[in-house]
């Protein structure tokens, strides 16, 4: 298995006036070339600013700590310039709302075109209007759509153009940050197969992040569970969702809604805050499972069970 | 039978697409979308009826003819029995009174430039305060519509009222921002509440609890529901009845009856698919799971809307290649 990137003791915190705000902390991920690996958590656990600290996308007040192995470099220890040669080459980000991602001043070739001449300025726009015609085949968006602006096409087809950008340079991989939220559910079932069909031909990893598990059970390799910063869950897809073995994946599993389910149920609780240090258990306060050991000491994650699942509980 | 609150009677909206100078000479007049073709459906008082359907369908534009924000072309709405399907100015405030909306994105529905309490007040100021007659007075002080933001807030789980009245919606979770577009809708105390997909931008941790919250708030006010979304899932939780729509018209309505040539509509059928995603039932491969068949392509054209659904491999039966 060759890993195209691995994340180790990641962190990231923000500087703020009342003090740091531990969005990450201490993150080990490794993802395999031409799989996906779905991220999944709560609004505010921390996945889109791994998803960004990954490709340095973050504000000026985040200090980031650890290693981003990207194609046997560290990303956090190249210079701005070469994070920006890497950055929409090799390694390519979607993000939830292509409405607001396309410039809306601009024609759909015309986005191509400034693209490709970004990491290429040599390119003449023939060969640059060539190259979008064949990724836009690739996402099955017809290239007559070239010469029209954003608002002229629809939701689906834009984050089909936003993916066809992104491929322009054959990534080994590409960040989706909840790139179906805004769209309905057929068009995502639409999206993402598409994803699954281009990654075979491009040799492409997906990095899937999203609250929407039902979308991860279905396409995903494998899944990490995120909770308050840190991976509370990691493993195979299908024996996760088989057999879940985290309180807070097993709340999360627990409340999605589906054609069978007879009574609504959440999580009890709040998330904590990420302001200042914590101890112990972040999950404690809202776990049905707690023990005593679980307020004062934080739970490292442990290999349990045939799948060898990684899982920071003390249950186990 | 009592009447229903609510009925719509083979309701039309098409919109005018500008064409270019060159092809409307060739092609005579705009082209038109039409986005609600023929609807019929009946609210009955305490019901929670949904309109399901994909993007494109027609069912916001429905929402948003309901409550005066686009025009009917044909048809006719009926609110007890009343005709309100195209209101002058006046007709539409106290249609306002009566039907309201829940959006889906409640970041948008809020301004940014006002705290959450002011949101509410404004419209307190605009419409006066609700009476125990039922009817509206305006009210005396700024004391008392601040008291009476205080209540609303208190009805909806924003507590302590007086902390977030002060708050801007930017400061404020998602599920807090709707409870806050939840709040200001019922300070007018309305009859019908239609919802447009509600819980889709919420967190699937948040949605049951956001649910809960809307029917506890349906059951406390005697509301009645207009619930829309692409989820059938949620549709089929929370929905007495539920009508499914396909580019601008109701394919299926009440789904205990079935289309009279015994076949399940193929939309009825693409979106139960997506209903069923979780979790994965059998063992299966990575990537080589038996994948649900793609849904035929793009959402079709609403311009124009082709004779016959268009030829597709699921229309062969599940087993074809």
């Amino acid at each position: 298995m060759t890993a195209v990137l691995e994340l180790e003791h990641l962190s990231v915190t923000y500087e703020t006036p009342q003090g740091g705000v531990h969005a990450v902390q201490d993150v080990d991920l490794t993802i395999a070339s031409g799989s996906i690996m779905g991220l999944v958590g709560e609004s505010g656990c921390g996945k889109s600013t791994l998803g960004r600290a990954i490709l340095r996308l973050l504000p000026d007040n985040a200090d980031m700590q650890g290693s981003v192995r990207f194609a046997g470099r560290d990303l956090l220890s190249l210079s701005a310039k070469q994070v920006r040669d890497l950055r929409g080459r090799n390694l390519a980000m979607i993000f939830q709302d292509p409405m607001t991602r396309l410039n809306p001043l601009m024609r759909i070739r015309d986005h191509f075109i400034e693209t490709i001449r970004a990491h290429d300025p040599e390119v003449r726009p023939e060969d640059a209007l060539e190259r979008a015609k064949k990724v836009l085949a690739d996402v099955r968006v017809p290239s007559d759509r070239l010469g029209m602006y954003p608002h002229e096409l629809s939701g689906g087809m834009r984050q089909r153009i936003m993916i066809a950008l992104c491929l322009l340079f054959n990534p080994a991989l590409l960040i989706a940050d909840e790139p179906t939220t805004a769209l309905d559910v057929i068009l995502e079932a639409q999206i993402l197969q598409l994803l699954q069909s281009i990654m075979d031909e491009y040799d492409m990893a997906v990095l899937l992040i999203t609250h929407n598990l039902g979308l991860v059970a279905e396409f995903a390799d494998r899944v990490a569970v995120m909770y308050a910063g840190r991976i509370a869950e990691e493993g195979a897809t299908v024996p996760l969702f088989r057999e879940p073995r985290h309180p807070y994946t097993q709340g999360l599993l627990r409340s999605v809604i589906d054609l069978e389910t007879t009574k609504l149920y959440s999580v009890p609780g709040e998330p904590p805050s990420l302001l200042g240090d914590s101890i112990g258990c972040p999950f404690f306060p809202r776990c049905e499972k707690r023990m005593s050991v679980c307020e004062t000491v934080f739970p490292e994650i442990r290999l349990v069970g045939e799948d060898r699942r990684k899982v920071a509980c003390h249950l186990y | 039978m009592t009447e229903p609150l609510l009925e719509v009677r083979d309701l039309k909206v098409y919109f005018s697409v500008y064409r270019g100078f060159v092809q409307r000479l060739l092609g005579g007049g705009d082209a038109k979308v039409h986005a609600v073709d023929g609807v019929s459906f009946s609210i009955a008082q305490g019901e929670v009826f949904g309109l399901v359907g994909e993007s494109g369908c027609g069912k916001t534009t429905i929402a948003k003819t309901l409550v005066g924000l686009v025009r009917a072309s044909s048809g006719k709405i009926l609110f007890r029995g009343e005709d309100v399907t195209r209101p002058d100015r006046k007709g539409l405030f106290r249609v306002r009174e009566r039907i309201q909306l829940i959006y889906q994105d409640p970041q948008a529905a809020l301004s940014p430039a006002m705290t959450v309490g002011e949101a509410v007040a404004d419209v307190l100021r605009a419409h006066g305060l609700p009476t125990d007659k039922g009817d509206r007075v305006h009210a005396e002080s700024e004391a008392e519509i601040r008291a009476a933001v205080y209540g609303i807030f208190d009805d909806v789980g924003l507590r302590p009222p007086a902390f977030y009245y002060d708050k801007y919606p930017d400061e404020l979770s998602g599920g807090q921002k709707q409870r806050v577009v939840a709040g200001r809708v019922l300070g007018l105390r309305p009859q019908l509440i239609v919802a447009d997909e509600p819980v889709a931008m919420l967190d699937m941790s948040v949605r049951a609890r956001m649910l809960e919250f809307l029917m506890e708030l349906k059951a406390r006010h005697h509301l009645t529901y207009l619930f829309i979304t692409h989820d059938l899932a949620t549709a089929k939780f929370v929905c007495d009845r539920i009508g499914i729509m396909y580019l601008g018209r109701v394919v299926e309505a009440d789904r205990e009856r079935r289309a009279r040539d015994g076949g399940r509509q193929q939309e009825v059928v693409r979106l139960e698919e997506r209903a069923r995603v979780l979790p994965p039932r059998e063992p299966v491969e990575p990537r080589q799971k038996a994948r649900s068949p793609m849904p035929c392509g793009p959402p079709p054209d609403v311009v124009s809307i082709p004779a016959a659904p268009p030829p597709c491999r699921r229309a062969a039966g599940r087993d074809a290649t």
